[in-house]
């Protein structure tokens, strides 16, 4: 103990007490600092602190409470990509939550990479330990990652807008606040990063083609430009608790492709064709559909209500907000229609809830006569009818729930 | 015969921006604009698309021409009330969601 806490026989008592007095205090401090981590089951510390509100949303969708033991290698199975594989993006990302509050306060997790990873899983994770680090001391350790990737991670600042052009990649991203202000409807701030993304593919496939004088056609150009302004409307449109928006661009040089990923936290497709405001015409739409699915025993483990509801938001005119405009409905299809103009082996997957929607060009956007007019519409099956069963290796359920829409389109450049 | 011009060129800042996008902006411009009382006052819109605007996504498009088609119903006479200036894409960008927009208010 410290000389000046020690209580000796010849102090006063005045000195004594105040002596105790500083004692108890010291003693109350420490006692305060360590209720605040209180005990897990598994014996480890649990850290005192609260995610912002969507993780924290995340976390008790999946029931992260309940998953026993966090460990601190975290493996990334097979391909860790969005498109691939999606349940394996999302594991990962909630067992690093977990961790980050059940497990050693003071050691590191390792991520140990068993394939290969995207990356959109890796701009996830980057996010994900962002927002860890902004409560705690917080570091991750990486094993079996590429040289390619460790260099992309290290440079990934998924929390703020950031443009970085290295040797193997150009990475433009940008956290996108939802401005919801009629009076300054034109201050969106992806609209300026829209426009840098489109030139960086532009230059991208002036690289590619050894062609520096290239220029994107004016449809591949407003492609670009319409499928990210698509996405905002959607979110603003549709998410009325949605602040903001991630959208990042990514040249892979090696790869020769651009991902474009765009994600927020806020309803899931499916909970926008689940209010209680739906317009008749659109309720009925849906309760057909439900109904027939029902009748011939459709929904099982592997096709759900959401997973239905969610296919069936992304057709021609399906929208909540149909009785303002009978127009509306039109933001996803329209997305894939432009991404696919640019490239047919262009690949897009949507993932919002526990459904995961895989786009590529083993099926395509056909017009039906569907819900009493011409739509376009993308069934996932031989007949396109979306009164059938979609291909299950396109609409798939997945394991784990994701509390918003996490976008990723991936461009080859060849 | 009268015509009143409308720029959207005041909807994008360039160089920073060249998309013209959003399903509200597309609404909220026609209104301030007065799209509709200039169509009944027997006014020919036109609508002057700049050579610095780059893209316009189908949701601004919707957005714009949703009242006029309420009224209208059909893209014949929806084409006789407004005049796109700009360039051939952007003249068939407009015709494909005209064509769409004649699909759904007929159906």
């Amino acid at each position: 103990m410290a000389k000046g806490f020690i209580i000796h026989k010849s102090d006063s008592s005045h000195v004594r007490h105040q002596k105790q007095k500083l004692r108890n205090k010291i003693k109350r401090s420490a006692q305060k600092k360590l209720n605040r981590i209180s005990l897990h089951s598994s014996g480890n510390r649990i850290a005192f602190f609260s995610y912002i509100a969507e993780i924290e949303h995340f976390c008790r969708k999946n029931n992260i409470m309940f998953w026993g033991e966090p460990r601190r290698k975290i493996y990334l199975k097979g391909k860790c990509s969005l498109h691939d594989n999606p349940n394996e993006v999302l594991r990962p990302l909630l067992e690093i939550l977990h961790y980050a509050k059940c497990g050693n306060q003071v050691i590191n997790p390792v991520l140990i990479c068993k394939n290969s990873i995207s990356f959109g899983a890796m701009h996830l994770i980057d996010s994900i330990c962002w927002e860890i680090a902004s409560h705690r001391k917080w570091g991750v350790e990486f094993e079996n990652f590429s040289d390619a990737n460790r260099d992309i991670i290290s440079n990934l600042r998924t929390f703020k807008s950031y443009i970085s052009n290295s040797g193997s990649s150009y990475i433009i991203n940008e956290k996108v606040i939802i401005n919801r202000d009629e009076f300054d409807i034109l201050n969106q701030q992806y609209k300026v990063k829209a426009k840098e993304i489109t030139q960086m593919v532009q230059l991208a496939i002036q690289e590619c083609s050894n062609n520096p004088s290239y220029e994107l056609p004016f449809l591949a150009y407003s492609a670009i430009n319409s499928t990210i302004g698509e996405h905002f409307d959607n979110i603003k449109q549709h998410a009325p608790n949605a602040r903001s928006g991630i959208l990042c661009g990514f040249y892979n040089r090696e790869q020769k492709e651009v991902d474009i990923l765009i994600f927020n936290f806020g309803n899931t497709i499916a909970d926008t064709l689940l209010v209680n405001s739906l317009p008749n015409e659109m309720r009925d739409s849906i309760d057909d559909i439900i109904t027939s699915h029902t009748t011939r025993s459709f929904f099982k483990n592997n096709f759900t209500k959401e997973n239905a509801l969610t296919l069936l938001a992304m057709q021609e005119g399906i929208s909540s907000k149909i009785s303002d405009d009978i127009s509306r409905g039109h933001g996803l299809i329209d997305y894939i229609e432009h991404c696919f103009k640019l490239n047919t082996g262009t690949k897009i997957v949507i993932i919002s809830g526990r459904t995961a929607i895989k786009i590529d060009n083993s099926y395509s956007i056909k017009t039906k006569y569907v819900f009493n007019r011409l739509r376009r519409v993308i069934a996932f099956n031989e007949d396109n009818d979306i009164y059938l069963l979609p291909n299950s290796s396109n609409v798939v359920n997945l394991n784990y729930y994701f509390p918003g829409v996490i976008i990723e389109t991936t461009i080859p450049l060849s | 015969m009268k015509t009143y011009n409308l720029n959207l060129l005041e909807l994008i800042n360039p160089p920073h921006t060249e998309l013209i996008s959003g399903r509200d902006l597309g609404e909220t411009f026609a209104r301030q604009k007065e799209v509709l009382s200039h169509i009944e006052n027997g006014e020919i819109i036109i609508i002057n698309i700049d050579a610095k605007i780059r893209a316009i996504n189908d949701s601004f498009i919707k957005g714009f021409f949703s009242e006029i088609f309420k009224k209208y119903r059909t893209q014949d006479k929806v084409k006789t009330l407004v005049e796109i200036k700009g360039s051939e894409d952007f003249k068939s960008l407009f015709d494909k969601n005209l064509k769409l927009l004649d699909i759904i208010y007929n159906a």
